[in-house]
């Protein structure tokens, strides 16, 4: 589902003594089964940003549209629901809303709540479960008895199973160890090709970005500052600093060698891109 | 060397857990020392600490911290030694300005008013938040929370400084803030002894010693370099491989040169910059 932002405004708390600017005319597209990422440091407006996707915040003045639903200040309440099901949030720390008795009962949740029956619920369930590498026998268990890991599963789990079309991810990795950030990046990577989702992800990992999106928007002091693909945003590290945002560990190594005289055609962002980049500056092994 | 903290055959079992958390644990930390304990999730690491403190019941073992042995009689005296940081900036706040936050512990303990004001004073200026002092603490990025609550700690000096994950919520910059404060601090009179439980690599890098823990057991133990160079290590313990690591696997994967030993990010620059001159 494609994603469109039409000078988007938000204020909070507006006409108050508490008013305060969230976002600041945002405009921006996002194709459909794309990976995009948004960046940028705390409190410059990225949440804020990601509420509208799904109406948790309505914009003040200007148009959200995800496919051919429209949000607008004067969308109600009730006409919110067909976007609840198709955007899928997975907030930051997600395992801290699991609440049922079971895995299977705490999963199927969203889907009984939009109004599939039982038996379909169950079945997306488990199809949910399955996605997202949990094992069977932990269906019937308590989530509360599982590790962090799993309960960070099987609250994402709860998500996929209402089969949104978006997917919104806010720092989903925070607080897991490296192999788990890895297992549960390959995990997004995966299931957006498989289910053709339109994968948001906020971060401050700037190698995820670097690994994974398509396009990146860059947020500031609730405006979108810069739009582009990883290579187009760390293009200029001058830039990227003066944002008080990171390269990609590579990008930033890559940085320090042509100090050292090497010399790179577009930055290179992973290692991978570094090493292929580096043939023909360095000798071939066993000469 | 003095032995601050003297752990030895420390061993727990949470109750109905299939298995000990911790399993004959034994180490040893010099005072002024900074260790990191690094590990997967579930590995112990926590526990750990919190064996330290007081806060796990174990059976097993001994933990005796700047000479105290930890009993149940000695827990508030071990306790005065050690300030914790944990990993969830919002969970450790309880004053209503940042001020008041980093007051508490001081109040708690009857410092008289005139000497409570200037050590807040002067543990808000050591982490650099001094100009947030009448601030609400929840109005705070994660990077100045954590901040304050080092700053709550460091007002109570402490000789041993626990840090659980402390760094693992925050943003880059949040995280070197953090670091950086804890640089200077070493530096400091107070010079305290740092435990710091963490996944990330640059600031296990700073420690000068890492004890690994997989399984509830601690399966090694030495310098950063020494554990960093052990690519089957980390691997096993689902920890992540240093940057020069995976930069060398990919030149390899190219056919290109590639250092016969484990070099820090620094020295593989200077190493790719001396092949790159035979050329």
């Amino acid at each position: 589902m494609a994603i469109t932002f039409d000078h988007v405004n938000y204020m909070y708390q507006p006409n108050s003594p508490f008013e305060a600017v969230g976002l600041s005319d945002v405009s921006f597209t996002v194709p459909s089964e794309s990976f995009t990422a948004i960046i940028g440091h705390t409190g410059s407006g990225k949440s804020t940003l990601v509420q509208h996707l799904n109406g948790l915040l309505k914009p003040t003045s200007g148009t959200v549209t995800v496919d051919d639903f429209q949000l607008t200040a004067k969308t109600t309440n009730k006409h919110l629901k067909s976007l609840h099901q198709h955007v899928g949030m997975v907030f930051q720390f997600p395992e801290n809303q699991l609440f049922d008795q079971t895995v299977e009962r705490d999963i199927a949740f969203g889907p009984l709540n939009f109004g599939f029956t039982n038996e379909e619920a169950m079945s997306l369930a488990h199809q949910a479960a399955h996605d997202v590498g949990l094992p069977d026998e932990l269906l019937n268990r308590s989530p509360f008895e599982l590790s962090g890991g799993q309960m960070r599963r099987v609250a994402i789990a709860g998500v996929l199973a209402s089969q949104p079309s978006v997917l919104v991810l806010d720092e989903p990795t925070a607080g897991l160890d490296p192999r788990g950030r890895a297992e549960m990046m390959a995990m997004f990577a995966k299931l957006k090709a498989d289910q053709q989702l339109t994968v948001i992800l906020v971060t401050h990992q700037m190698d995820d970005v670097a690994d994974y999106a398509d396009q990146a928007l860059v947020m500031a002091h609730s405006n979108l500052i810069k739009a582009g693909t990883p290579a187009e945003i760390f293009a200029d590290p001058e830039w990227v600093k003066a944002q008080q945002l990171a390269l990609p560990t590579a990008a930033n190594f890559a940085q320090h060698l042509v100090t050292r005289g090497f010399e790179f055609d577009s930055l290179p962002l992973t290692a991978e891109q570094l090493a292929i980049q580096l043939r023909g500056q360095l000798p071939k092994e066993g000469r | 060397m003095t032995k601050i903290i003297s752990v030895d055959d420390l061993s727990y079992q949470y109750p109905d857990a299939e298995r000990p958390t911790l399993n004959h644990i034994s180490f040893e930390v010099n005072a002024g020392e900074w260790v990191a304990i690094v590990g997967h999730n579930g590995s112990g690491k926590s526990t750990l600490v919190r064996a330290l403190d007081g806060l796990i019941d174990f059976k097993s073992g001994t933990v005796t911290v700047a000479g105290t042995k930890l009993s149940p009689e000695s827990v508030w005296l071990v306790r005065e030694h050690i300030g914790m940081v944990f990993q969830n900036p919002d969970n450790q706040f309880v004053g209503a300005t940042v001020a008041d936050d980093v007051a508490f512990g001081l109040e708690n303990a009857g410092v008289p008013r005139p000497e409570m004001q200037h050590r807040v004073q002067d543990a808000l200026e050591a982490v650099d938040m001094w100009q947030f002092a009448e601030r609400e603490p929840s109005r705070l990025s994660g990077g100045q929370k954590q901040r304050v609550a080092l700053a709550g700690i460091i007002a109570m000096n402490p000789s041993i400084i626990v840090l659980d994950e402390a760094t693992s919520m925050l943003d880059p910059h949040g995280r070197q803030t953090v670091l950086s404060v804890l640089q200077h601090l070493r530096r400091s009179n107070q010079a305290p002894t740092i435990l710091s439980i963490t996944h990330d690599l640059s600031e296990a890098a700073q420690a000068q010693r890492l004890l690994v823990m997989d399984n509830g057991q601690l399966i090694s133990e030495g310098t950063p370099r020494a554990i960093f160079s052990d690519e089957q290590l980390l691997e096993s313990t689902g920890l992540d491989l240093p940057f020069s690591t995976k930069l060398s696997q990919q030149l390899a994967k190219q056919g290109l040169v590639t250092p016969k030993q484990y070099l820090t990010d620094d020295e593989l620059e200077d190493w790719l910059w001396q092949s790159h001159l035979t050329m």
